[in-house]
């Protein structure tokens, strides 16, 4: 395979028109609320299959880089993820934007972008076959040991109460319980309403506790404008020193997002809420997280987009894909009748070479059109949020909708939404929620399948190495915070 | 002005009457996939969308509605306008939901349009393990030890079952999924064999991680030469996905018929032959009471299937 030639290609005016398209599409999409990257790719996709395949395969990888990376703009300049997997963005995100520093919240989110997906393109172009193949190792018990990692880190992004975040995170797994048991094939907690054989959507339910709770918290001063006009988007661009100080945190971040991306069936979102936690829980000044704090939103944003090239690795070596957008483009290349796995490389050299190619460019492109669009996007933090409310109430709309056709999604999104409202006047925070809507049913699917493989026996989570060691992890991990906090209140008794 | 147009619409109406079967289609139709993108199910209405738009001069629209195992999409045509302007593309996975009740209806509540084809499935098992092809992998699985890579309640599991019941072996059960994530599992031993079609388990043929058992096809596919079918290593079973499309179950005939003589036609249009051909499926049209006949008769099969081994829960 040779990659000059797919950078070549990517060089031809029809190529790269579509690769701007593409990346464009995709940041204005995973912009808005409602509408998501995944989305996007499926809409597209009989546009695609009329295409030849290395166009199609452009255009779409350029969508998925642009939609991951679009997510970061309304969850830091209004609070409300453009994408689940910039969640976790929000949680510093705003803050540092509504201290009027808007220009510096976006520009460390979109370096860290660029960083986070260029780290990951190292790691798609020289370790895809050994990376997929050490993935194949993880079963049912390792995804669960992993997923348990992350649903206790549940603790560690509760701000303020950790009891109120434990209740928080509870509540999200119950909201995740209704709809097929997809172990057992059965119906559950349907109550026999038929709309809910399907669950409750999470998107629909994302929106709902995000977006629609924050139009209606900002429907109660819908004629404030924020009180600092005077803000600038001075520090869109990082200095050097900058990145020195961040480069620990960005390769962390951008190793978590590329390994969680080359796992099936975990995606974007999980990879972000783990690097912010681990973040989190390994920084001195832990207590700043949640504050407006740049670490954070490095630790975000480096890995989802490191989660892109990692999403990409078992899909084209093995033809499994690592997220529920790379299932799509792998739909996309099926259609084309492009098998991928190992003869990928042999059988169709020009796709694989397209993809990396595009992987990278996409991402440079996003860059420059993010930080080009900028002023005028960080101008949006000051236009009086009347104007605003109601077109994200119908994007809103527009995007649960997108996603099965039904109405009963919309009512779902609304119904959290005051939900979601109600549990922000308590002060429970809203992180520990999606958390646990997201990864409980990760969670139990992939222990149910574990104990069906070993007859009921719980053994294995501790005679397999990684198994073991993701349980020691997360035990750390949920002891840490804790330990930490009760030596430093004893230092400080101390001191006092 | 009122009563002129009155007057007009009342003749055009009964001008029209006899005419109404040609006036179909007379806006786009709406075809509903109840499985995400990117499987059998959605390729079948892909592969046609064009062709259909050909012959039938509406636009077509693909539009996936996932969720409660086909079921969602499936209630959502059953409760669509029956004006043949909703078409559901499906395949067994709505008689498996209706099977474990996971639906309160079956096929029964649909106008059922046609079959276009049919998709001979495989057992795959690990390269590594110590059985290769059908006879050893049935001899091993006596022991009733090997994992079976399934969605529990699926179509996939139903041909396990199936298998079972005509060689008389038990599996142990893993809820590992569709095709997608079974095949991952698979391929890191974490299961034993599942069933898969050609198509599906082929990347990891190819990269030496997985072997093909044994086809259940009645004769080898084109494609796949030195493959063995089922029947060839001594197991006389066919197991095959068909591809259906059905509509509301109040559309009028001739409508059902229009849209079933459509698809007839598209069978033939080159893009549809060659995707066919490099997918593995196989032509089999039917509509009409041969089809209505043969639904009920894998309806029927099902249902004593998932009885006899106590899978229907609910």
């Amino acid at each position: 395979m040779d990659l000059t030639q797919g950078f070549l290609h990517l060089l031809t005016p029809g190529p790269f028109g579509l690769l701007m398209l593409g990346t464009l599409l995709g940041i204005i999409v995973g912009a808005l609320p409602g509408l998501t990257g995944g989305a996007l790719l499926a809409l597209s996709l009989p546009f695609t299959y009329r295409m030849p395949s290395v166009d199609g395969v452009i255009l779409m990888t350029a969508m998925y880089v642009g939609g991951i990376s679009g997510g970061l703009i309304t969850a830091t300049l209004m609070r409300i993820p453009g994408e689940p997997s910039a969640v976790v963005t929000t949680l510093d995100g705003f803050p540092m934007a509504r201290a009027g520093q808007p220009g510096r919240a976006l520009g460390l989110g979109i370096s860290a972008s660029l960083i986070g997906g260029a780290l990951s393109w190292v790691a798609l172009v020289t370790l895809s076959p050994t990376m997929a193949r050490l993935a194949l190792v993880f079963g049912p018990f390792e995804n669960f040991a992993l997923v348990l990692m992350a649903l206790v880190l549940i603790a560690a992004l509760s701000q303020g109460s950790v009891v109120k975040g434990l209740l928080s995170g509870l509540f999200g797994m119950l909201v995740s319980f209704p709809g097929i048991d997809e172990t057992s094939g059965q119906k559950r907690l349907t109550f026999g309403v038929t709309e809910l054989d399907g669950g409750f959507s999470s998107l629909a339910v994302i929106l709902g506790v995000f977006a629609i709770s924050q139009v209606l918290a900002d429907a109660m001063h819908a004629n404030q404008r924020f009180e600092r006009l005077d803000a600038n988007v001075k520090g869109i661009f990082l200095s050097p020193r900058e990145y020195v100080h961040q480069a620990w945190n960005i390769i962390r971040s951008a190793v978590i997002g590329v390994w969680i991306g080359i796992l099936p069936g975990v995606g974007a979102s999980i990879s972000s809420i783990v690097a912010y936690s681990t973040a989190k829980n390994m920084s001195k000044t832990p207590e700043k997280f949640g504050t407006g704090f740049a670490d954070g939103i490095v630790a975000a944003e480096t890995a989802n987009n490191a989660n892109t090239g990692g999403a990409l690795i078992p899909m084209i070596t093995l033809g499994i894909p690592g997220s529920p957008a790379a299932s799509i483009l792998l739909a996309a290349l099926l259609m084309h009748n492009i098998q991928p796995g190992p003869t990928l490389f042999t059988n169709s050299p020009e796709v694989v070479s397209a993809l990396m190619a595009t992987h990278l460019f996409s991402h440079i492109v996003m860059y420059v059109m993010m930080v080009a669009g900028c002023m005028m996007i960080a101008r949006l933090m000051y236009i009086q949020r009347a104007y605003i409310l109601p077109i994200i109430i119908v994007l809103c709309v527009v995007g649960a909708l997108a996603e099965n056709g039904r109405m009963f999604d919309i009512w779902t999104m609304i119904g959290f939404g005051v939900i979601g409202f109600a549990l922000e006047m308590a002060a429970v925070p809203l992180g520990p929620f999606v958390i646990g809507l997201i990864l409980a049913p990760l969670a139990e699917g992939q222990l149910r399948a574990g104990l069906m493989a070993s007859n009921g026996s719980l053994l294995p989570l501790i005679e397999r190495p990684v198994t073991l060691s993701f349980l020691l992890v997360s035990l750390l991990m949920f002891v840490w915070p804790f330990w930490r906090d009760r030596r430093r209140s004893r230092r400080t008794a101390a001191i006092v | 002005m009122r009563r002129r147009e009155f007057v007009a619409g009342t003749l055009a109406a009964t001008m029209a009457a006899p005419a109404l079967a040609q006036s179909y289609p007379d806006k786009p139709i709406r075809i509903i996939v109840p499985n995400p993108p990117g499987g059998s199910a959605d390729y079948i209405a892909r592969f046609f969308q064009a062709p259909l738009q050909r012959v039938l001069g509406q636009p077509l629209a693909v539009a996936n509605v996932v969720g409660a195992g086909t079921a969602v999409g499936n209630r959502q045509v059953r409760d669509s306008a029956p004006d043949g302007h909703t078409v559901l593309a499906v395949h067994q996975a709505l008689l498996t939901a209706a099977t474990l009740k996971v639906m309160d209806f079956g096929p029964e509540a649909f106008a059922q349009v046609a079959q276009v084809a049919t998709e001979y499935v495989a057992v795959i098992v690990n390269r590594k393990a110590p059985y290769q092809d059908l006879p050893s992998f049935l001899a091993a699985a006596k022991s009733g030890e090997l994992k079976a890579g399934v969605q529990i309640g699926a179509i996939n599991h139903f041909l396990f079952l199936s298998l079972g019941d005509a060689t008389g072996v038990k599996f142990r059960y893993v809820n590992t999924g569709g095709g997608g994530p079974t095949r991952t599992a698979l391929a890191g031993g974490h299961v034993d064999c599942a069933f898969l079609t050609v198509n599906e388990a082929k990347p990891l043929v190819d990269s030496g991680d997985l072997t093909i058992a044994g086809i259940f096809a009645p004769q080898r596919l084109p494609s796949w030469p030195n493959l063995k079918t089922a029947r060839e290593q001594g197991t006389n079973l066919l197991l095959n996905l068909n591809y259906w499309w059905w509509m509301p179950k109040a559309t009028p005939r001739d409508r059902v018929d229009r849209f079933a003589e459509a698809l007839r036609a598209s069978m033939s249009d080159s893009e549809v032959v060659q995707k066919f051909a490099e997918f593995n499926m196989s032509p089999a049209f039917l509509k009409g009471p041969e089809l209505e006949a043969e639904i009920a008769r894998q309806y029927e099969a099902m249902k004593k299937l998932a009885e006899r081994n106590n899978v229907t829960a609910g």
